[in-house]
């Protein structure tokens, strides 16, 4: 929930764990347990030295004495001195708890990690064997074991727990390890060809450091415990020696007479391990981001009446602690109508929607005025929020698995919010959510609604949360980032249903999205966020015709546009959103071009004319010369052509065929066939030349590319770098490189950057001396600082991150460099700057690089080359321009004219082409032509037999060719 | 979900087969018997010491696999063996079994149940003064081993009852002995004398559960389809309890199995302590006595217990999971 105020508070530079530390230090009872156990440990090992008494002594002139001068805390049934009975005691418990937690972890973090890392045998029998140790009490073997081991002494009874205490350990860092395992920084290792063991040591240990530091502390606790109890029983310490479980166990008989003898030990016992305990509660509570320490009671507080239209902000402040989030946002929303949100992340779009459902994170002051129909929701109870929510104003939430109850029926949820608000009974409910499922284009609703969730793709997930919020006819529907993360296709269905929800019920749309394509294809009005506040607002032909905020001109000079391509300069926003804080000048002054010193005095007002509103001290200039993005920014408004280079090939794929076995049932893996993930596949890059690979989500690019970069022959079909054919070892001429999507998860964050650029050379065996040489070369080649080097990941924004992964890629002088969506978890501004220096990189260095992408509009400005892929098939490929220009195949004319256009006149007055469906899954093998069952063109022919019967192969010429019966003849 | 079950059975009862092997190799080769026998006034002859151990399939020139066999033969027919002191281990198993279900399934229902309450209290109160109480509570509870917490309570049973001058609470025993009287009596009875031993077994349960189950539930309050629920409108209380309780629950069931290991060990120390006649007052004399078949018998029991909890805990799953049926 509060993944907003996170990620700005990630940009912080600093260190996380000075953060962990100061988390540490607050936390009082962590305090508390730390100064307890320094003061045990103090004792136990000082203590000897304070009476004259040795534990072993014999006062025969005392026997059980209460506590006195001689004997502080007394003596025992023979005369021996309690203190330093317990205090030897003491430090025996402490000592062996150590030992035990220390190699019980240790053994825990080698053999878990190993087990999860390699899988297979080691895994199984570390997983029976925890089985078999569950069923076969760990304290009933040592109870067995342990009075055989007398000779041992107290070192073979540290073995013997530990060799009883690690094994649920070592199960969770299995775990952990498994889900380290499908972390990105960890695949961008083995695809740099980092050995396993290595791999082991570097990034999967010290990932788990966190769990295993908090496991070790309270392993020392449990394994005290333990000690104590089997001495108890006579089978740990063994006489003369002590330890608090032998001195509680003979002071047991006279506790109720001669208590002293009884209550040191046992009370030093509890109290030692309650404060280990609390030393591992802090620790975890400051390591866990999430958990949080309650502050101040916040504010909330409605400083002004509601106003009467649908949805009516005023003056909202929102902040958690001293971090304001939100610095007085205004918006209206009046019935009917469809207010677009943009900005970047961490400007504050997402807060304001959740707090007009009165949805904020609990410890968020609020203030101003927020009404809903006309009913204020800052400081509204329970049953008036309840009341408003999912009945008067509904929220879509960006698609992830995770906003729909796991563990019931799809219909089951849509009913109950049908059944919140409506007093009917269940089977009209029900009947109800069919009906609504039918509404926004499930087929087959009355079966589909007995599903549950983690069964529906996400486009349909979206459906559904659209089918919930429109239940009960709502006034207002918030969509926030609705469409992110679904393929292109998808996403024009999805705004396709929204808008069709919003007009059926009338209800006024807040759509919250970073891509300005959306909003110029939805909106009526857009408003601009940045750093908290509204920064321009406008009718959205109006705010893309004449943009006047340099922000906002930013923006949109940055998307990339399909219909301009290649020659599109993209506008780069310099440096990061300001994290959450108060600001006295204007808060974009730091990354504007046009600032001037008076910009830093006063932060400039929302101040509107004609009904476009701006907070900038420039606008009037701005507006006056018409500025467009690229003069703003100062950098021509295209770039010259660039001829492909051609040539040799660096990378020649012909006929490749991946298959996967395809298992059915959860329990009983059988297998039932298989699934051709890519099925004859064929590309060719020439030296510094770009090949694009597009297709949704599911069509095999990603196989192909991990087929690529494994470097072992293929079963059928061949790959050849530099024209040799790959066979598992590394070549340095012909190298291969990778650039992940997410840079946030491409980059071991435990490393310095200096080692994460140098790791391919290091896997490649280079001298220390050549790295050394080798690092501040690339880093200065893109655009980094040699002084960069000793700093960590999270000390850099998205796109400086992504720039370390491509400098990590270029250590190695790559042939290939291959771009796994290397800008589409980027905020678009940032993007920019990517893409850019990805151009510039290619023009310099001559590189080739294979861009797998989903995004058509990045194709278009980056690619000299595109292959068009449809369930592990090529459909299309040419050059960009004559595939773009005049698309042939039905697939790559629905593609492009999904991707939304940043301009309003352009987008809406475009032909569209709707896909019907989903991406079918890569199980299906269709005969025929594959893309027939969502064919437009097919429908639209009247279904020729020749589609069903035969499967169109690629023919064309040079510039294109494409796989289809009734191929659109090229008009260019 | 039978093929599942099925499964799961066979697994289990795989499980059981290797643990039973492993407990008696244990045994066996841990334990001496000879030392029980040559311990007797006065020392018998070595070769009577023979032949008694020979009776009890304990025979130590043989190999420990071929005495394994031979025991095997015979618990396969449902014959354990015979203790050390000549006794039919089956019997004294008939005897003992009882008691100590009774504590083991009243300690873990009063942990199980409890524990959950206070978690999913605490996780709603999260950082309020009553999740702080219960958290520092929990802790204590936590810290102090089970056969320390079993005699603070019986030392303040024993202030208790001499404070008052009356045997308020009995402590020693599952009954007091040759009471005589109608039901309600000896039920009252045997009532008192539960309550101290399940309360030692079922507060460090509670302690553990509440822990546990407070931080899953933290979990769930902080996730994304728990927000969607508040969206729709719904009442706090069916946020919290239709979405939010039931998948908090589901990561309990697997804890489930391990916390009864909890349990079990727990009530070996509870019945040493409280008297109780059980298993594990057994297992303990069992282990001084060197008495191997009877040790292999308690392990059995420990093995079998665990497993139905494990089962159990997959039939909660089960029925908390839909997607695990379907
Ligand atoms: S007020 Fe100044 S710094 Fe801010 S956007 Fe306008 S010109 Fe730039
Ligand atoms: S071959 Fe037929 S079905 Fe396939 S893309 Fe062309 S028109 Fe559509």
């Amino acid at each position: 929930m509060l993944a907003e105020v996170a990620d700005v508070a990630e940009h912080a530079p600093v260190r996380r764990a000075r953060i962990t530390l100061a988390r540490f230090l607050r936390h009082r009872g962590a305090m508390a347990g730390t100064v307890v156990v320094a003061l045990l440990f103090l004792l136990a090992f000082a203590g000897p030295h304070l009476t004259p008494w040795s534990y072993s002594d014999i006062d025969y002139a005392a026997l059980r004495q209460p506590p006195s001068a001689a004997h502080w805390w007394g003596t025992n049934g023979i005369g021996q001195d309690i203190f330093s009975q317990t205090v030897r005691g003491l430090q025996k418990s402490l000592l062996i708890g150590l030992a035990v937690a220390v190699s019980a972890t240790t053994l825990a973090a080698l053999v878990g990690a190993v087990a999860g890392y390699f899988g297979g045998r080691s895994e199984r029998v570390l997983l029976f064997v925890v089985d078999l140790l569950l069923i076969f009490p760990s304290f009933l073997i040592i109870s067995i074991i342990s009075p055989r081991l007398r000779s041992g002494g107290w070192v073979a009874f540290v073995g013997l727990l530990a060799v009883f205490g690690w094994m649920i350990s070592a199960r969770v860092v299995r775990t952990l390890t498994i889900s380290l395992k499908e972390r990105q920084f960890v695949r961008a290792a083995q695809f740099m060809g980092v050995r396993p063991l290595t791999i082991v040591f570097r990034h999967i240990l010290p990932s788990t450091a966190s769990f295993l530091i908090i496991d070790a502390t309270i392993a020392v606790g449990g394994a005290v415990m333990t000690e104590t109890s089997l001495s108890y029983f006579g089978f740990g310490v063994q006489p003369p020696d002590v330890s608090l479980g032998t001195l509680i166990a003979d002071g047991t008989p006279s506790a109720v007479t001669y208590p002293w003898i009884f209550f040191f030990p046992a009370v030093l016992l509890v109290v030692f391990v309650v404060a280990v305990n609390l030393v591992g509660d802090g620790l975890r509570d400051a390591i866990d981001p999430t958990s949080g320490a309650a502050g101040g009671r916040p504010l909330v507080r409605a400083t002004q009446p509601p106003g009467d239209a649908v949805l009516d902000i005023r003056d909202l402040r929102v902040s958690f602690g001293p971090a304001p989030i939100l610095r007085g946002v205004d918006l209206t929303v009046r019935r009917g109508e469809v207010l677009g949100v943009v900005g970047e992340s961490g400007s504050g779009k997402s807060m304001t929607a959740l707090a007009a459902l009165g949805l904020l994170p609990a410890g968020a002051s609020v203030t101003g005025s927020i009404g809903v129909v006309g009913e204020q929701v800052v400081g509204a109870n329970r049953r008036t929020l309840g009341r408003l929510r999912g009945n008067r104003v509904a929220i879509i939430f960006q698609d992830s698995l995770s906003a729909l109850t796991p563990v019931y029926r799809i219909g089951d949820q849509i009913a109950e919010a049908v059944r919140a608000h409506r007093d009917v009974d269940r089977a009209t409910a029900r009947r109800r959510a069919v009906e609504l499922l039918a509404l926004v284009g499930i087929p087959d609703p009355q079966v589909r609604a007995q599903a549950f969730p983690e069964e529906f793709s996400g486009g349909m997930r979206q459906r559904v949360m659209i089918a919930m919020a429109i239940a009960n006819d709502p006034d207002l529907i918030i969509a926030d980032e609705p469409t992110t993360a679904l393929d292109v296709t998808v996403q024009a269905q999805i705004l396709d249903v929204l808008r069709t929800a919003q007009r059926e019920t009338g209800a006024a749309l807040v759509l919250i999205s970073h891509d300005l394509g959306v909003i110029a294809r939805m909106a009526d009005r857009v408003a601009v966020m940045y750093a908290g506040r509204i920064v321009e607002h406008a009718t959205t032909a109006e705010l893309f015709a004449r943009p006047l905020m340099p922000y906002t001109l930013g923006l949109i000079g940055a998307v990339p546009r399909p219909d301009v391509g290649r020659r599109q300069n993209l506008v780069p926003i310099p440096g990061r959103p300001p994290g959450p804080r108060e600001h006295t000048g204007c808060p974009f002054a730091d990354r504007c071009p046009m600032v001037e010193p008076a910009c830093r005095e006063a932060e400039p007002e929302l101040l509107g004319r004609d009904g476009h509103e701006v907070a900038c001290r420039r606008a009037g200039e701005i507006a006056e010369r018409a500025l467009t993005p690229t003069e703003v920014y100062g950098i021509p408004a295209t770039r010259p052509p660039v001829p492909a280079r051609g040539g040799e090939p660096v990378l020649d794929v012909r006929g490749l065929v991946k298959t996967f076995p395809r298992d059915r049932g959860k329990v009983f893996k059988k297998r039932v066939g298989s699934v051709h993930a890519v099925d004859g596949v064929d590309l060719r890059i020439g030296r510094g030349e770009t090949l694009a690979l597009v297709g949704e989500s599911g069509c095999g690019k990603s196989t192909t590319l991990f087929e690529i970069l494994g470097r072992t022959a293929p079963r059928t079909g061949s790959i050849e770098l530099l024209g040799r054919p790959v066979d598992g070892t590394w070549d340095k001429a012909g190298d291969v490189q990778l650039v992940f999507q997410d840079p946030h998860a491409s980059l071991d964050p435990r490393l310095p950057v200096g080692d994460i650029v140098a790791e391919p050379m290091r896997a490649r065996r280079a001298s220390a001396k050549a790295i050394a040489a080798r690092v501040p070369e690339v880093l200065r080649l893109v655009g980094l600082e040699p002084g960069h080097a000793g700093r960590f990941p999270h000390e850099f924004s998205g796109g400086q991150r992504q720039r370390i992964a491509i400098a990590r890629a270029l250590s190695v002088e790559p042939a290939l460099l291959v771009l796994d969506e290397p800008v589409s978890a980027l905020d678009v501004s940032v993007q920019a700057g990517v893409l850019n220096l990805l151009r510039d990189l290619k023009e310099r260095l001559g590189l080739a690089y294979l861009f797998v992408t989903h995004d058509l509009a990045v194709v278009a400005t980056i690619a000299d080359r595109v292959s068009v892929m449809y369930l592990g098939r090529i459909v299309e490929t040419g050059d960009v321009d004559a595939v773009f220009g005049a698309p042939g195949h039905p697939y790559t004319r629905a593609l492009l004219s999904a991707v939304p256009i940043p301009d309003p006149a352009v987008e809406r007055g475009r032909e569209r082409i709707l896909l019907t469906g989903e991406p079918p899954g890569a199980g299906t093998r269709p005969t025929g032509c594959r893309f027939r069952s969502r064919c437009p063109r097919y429908a639209e022919l009247g279904r020729p037999d020749v589609c069903a019967a035969q499967d169109p192969a690629l023919t064309g010429d040079a510039r294109r060719q494409t796989a289809c019966h009734f191929a659109t003849p090229a008009t260019t | 979900m039978l093929g599942y079950l099925a499964k799961r059975l066979s697994y289990f009862a795989v499980l059981m087969l290797v643990a039973a092997f492993l407990a008696y190799l244990l045994a066996a080769t841990a334990l001496s018997p000879r030392a029980y026998f040559q311990a007797r006034q006065p020392p018998p002859p070595a070769a009577q010491v023979d032949a008694q151990l020979a009776s009890l399939g304990l025979d130590p020139r043989q190999p420990v696999l071929v005495r394994f066999a031979h025991w095997a033969g015979h618990a396969a027919r449902g014959d354990l063996g015979l203790s050390i002191k000549g006794g039919s281990v089956n019997d004294e198993f008939g005897r003992r079994v009882g008691v100590s279900l009774r504590l083991l399934v009243l300690g873990t229902l009063l942990g199980t149940v409890l524990g959950v309450a206070v978690g999913v209290w605490g996780a709603v109160r999260q950082y309020r003064l009553s999740d702080r109480t219960t958290t520092l509570l929990a802790f204590v509870l936590l810290s102090t081993p089970t056969f320390l917490l079993a005699l603070l309570l019986k030392i303040g049973a024993l202030a208790l009852n001499q404070a008052t001058g009356r045997q308020l609470i009995s402590f020693t025993g599952e009954a007091t002995p040759d009471l005589r009287g109608s039901f309600a009596t000896v039920l009252a009875d045997r009532g008192v004398h539960l309550l101290l031993p399940t309360l030692s077994i079922g507060l460090a349960t509670l302690a553990s559960y509440s822990r546990y189950q407070r931080s899953a539930m933290l979990d769930v309050l902080g996730s994304d389809y728990l927000r969607t629920a508040e969206a729709k409108g719904l009442s706090r209380r069916e946020v919290l309890v239709k979405h939010g309780l039931r998948t908090a629950l589901i990561p309990m069931s697997t804890f489930f199995a391990f916390g009864f290991l909890g349990v079990l060990t727990g009530a070996t120390f509870t019945e040493k302590i409280f008297g109780w006649h059980g298993m594990g007052e057994w297992f303990i004399d069992s282990i001084n006595n060197n008495d191997v078949n009877a040790v292999v018998a308690v392990n059995l029991f420990a093995a079998g217990t665990v497993l139905c909890a494990g089962l159990l805990a997959d039939l909660t799953h089960a029925a908390l999971d839909p997607r695990v049926r379907h």
